[in-house]
């Protein structure tokens, strides 16, 4: 089963049931994955900052990489496939505090905020949220069935990985 | 809790100072926590505020009565209001919400605001809130708790003046 | 879960808006909104709809209202016998125990408390029509 790997500020979306979307090492980047249930179509988004306007051409080229364009990005390519949006599941995780980052700057907390607004206004409610803490984490999509998987990686102490399939923290 | 016991004849003056650290953390905790669930904006940082409005700013007043018998006011900025009503009703970007909706939703903003306040302050007690009024020029409101909030959308300030204070050792009631 | 009928009660329209705008996007199949400002415009529209054979499904109300705040009305709406099993879900920011208890006792399904994310509303509604 081929697994499509979504590298940071890169968004994925496919109808292709075989393929398994996953993206890792999440620190305080905030990775969106989304499932159309009824038309079979999977995406799944890792962006980096929650807002584009302080680089409007690199978000231009690399929509991606921030909340506001990568979000809608997300679900607009995930359109073109063939999802509706009202059909559109959607699950967070990231958004952690990293040892380099500081309260002032809070970039896992603002890139919660950031997808929670923007998808507020894309009319997408949030099903499950894995984000915040200190620890890193995966993400990843089965296409072919919906099913979402995440992972909590304890780098600081090595010890046997929680289980891969652990079951997402409810949307608070 | 160290609070000092506002007794009887305290009513009808402000809070004892020392409780103004408690309201004050109270305040600003109630304040981040609606930014943050309902207008996806934060709390930077927080210093006092000065005694009287800014000027060109929009004023919301929420009056609560119950186990203590006070005011409430948030002065926010046209700029500020406008950027966090369209946040709460979820506006497309650039598609602005009219000013009777930034006036609304600044209303729930201070209403929330104020009953977060309550809820944190006195966890047990019961309050009624009045609907918030909303003004274009206040006066400066007698001694109380003044903060100014450095947020994510732009600044606002909260004031807090208690003419009955919470008698916290009646409680439960 | 079919067509569903709700009433929104909040003398605040930015509340109203915001309850609206999550029941439309939380896959509910709603078929009909209905907005009262008040205790007094709720139980009138409760009482205009469930004499015909539609009844309203849920009830969204906020507590500090004039006219008539949202205990008065649940206890209005309870002690009519038609409505007994309406059920009422509860939007406030006064989150003090003894208010949640008291709104309990008056027979209201449940309570959030603001500020509430649309997912909480969401979890709620789905809690409280999934029992009936």
């Amino acid at each position: 089963m081929p697994t499509l790997v979504v590298g940071i500020s890169d968004c994925r979306c496919t109808k292709d049931a075989a393929v398994d979307l996953v993206t890792y090492a999440l620190g305080s980047c905030i990775a969106v994955g989304a499932y159309d249930p009824v038309q079979g179509v999977g995406g799944l988004l890792h962006y980096l900052l929650p807002d584009s306007r302080q680089d409007q051409q690199r978000a231009t080229q690399q929509p991606a990489m921030y909340a506001d364009t990568g979000i809608p990005h997300l679900i607009r390519s995930m359109e073109r496939l063939g999802a509706q949006r009202k059909h559109i599941r959607v699950r967070l995780a990231g958004g952690a505090q990293m040892v380099s980052d500081t309260a002032q700057l809070a970039v896992g907390k603002r890139n919660q905020l950031a997808a929670r607004k923007v998808l507020w206004q894309m009319g997408v409610l949030v099903e499950m949220e894995a984000v915040g803490g200190m620890a890193s984490r995966n993400l990843g999509l089965k296409v072919g069935t919906g099913e979402f998987w995440v992972q909590t990686n304890t780098p600081a102490e090595p010890r046997p990985s929680e289980p891969s399939h652990a079951i997402l923290a409810g949307a608070r | 809790m160290t609070e000092p016991m506002p007794t009887s004849d305290t009513a009808f003056s402000d809070a004892p100072a020392d409780s103004n650290d408690v309201t004050l953390s109270d305040v600003v905790g109630a304040a981040r926590d609606v930014l943050n669930v309902m207008f996806f904006s934060d709390v930077l940082e927080d210093a006092d505020a000065p005694p009287a409005p800014r000027p060109e700013t929009m004023q919301v007043y929420v009056k609560f009565e119950g186990d203590g018998v006070g005011e409430f006011r948030m002065e926010i900025d046209d700029p500020t209001a406008e950027s966090l009503a369209g946040s709460f009703l979820g506006a497309e970007p650039g598609s602005a919400p009219s000013p009777d909706e930034v006036q609304q939703v600044m209303g729930e903003l201070g209403n929330m605001v104020c009953g977060a306040f309550l809820s944190r302050y006195e966890k047990d007690g019961l309050f009624s809130l009045s609907s918030p009024t909303i003004e274009r020029a206040g006066a400066a409101m007698p001694s109380g708790v003044a903060r100014s909030l450095q947020l994510l959308d732009g600044t606002m300030e909260l004031r807090i003046n208690w003419s009955v204070p919470v008698n916290r050792p009646g409680l439960p009631g | 879960m079919q067509s569903l009928r709700i009433l929104i009660v909040d003398d605040s329209p930015a509340m109203r808006a915001y309850v609206r705008r999550t029941v439309q996007l939380a896959s509910l199949p709603v078929k009909t909104v209905f907005e009262a400002s008040n205790g007094q415009e709720a139980l009138d529209i409760v009482n205009a709809e469930n004499e015909a054979p539609n009844k309203l499904d849920l009830v969204f109300a906020d507590l500090n209202m004039p006219v008539m705040n949202g205990e008065e009305f649940v206890a209005k709406l309870r002690a009519n016998e038609r409505d007994a099993n309406l059920p009422v879900l509860i939007i406030s920011t006064d989150a003090t125990q003894r208010r949640v208890l008291r709104l309990r006792e008056l027979g209201a399904q449940g309570y959030i408390s603001k500020p509430c994310q649309p997912e909480m509303i969401r979890l709620k509604v789905h809690q409280i029509l999934g029992e009936q």
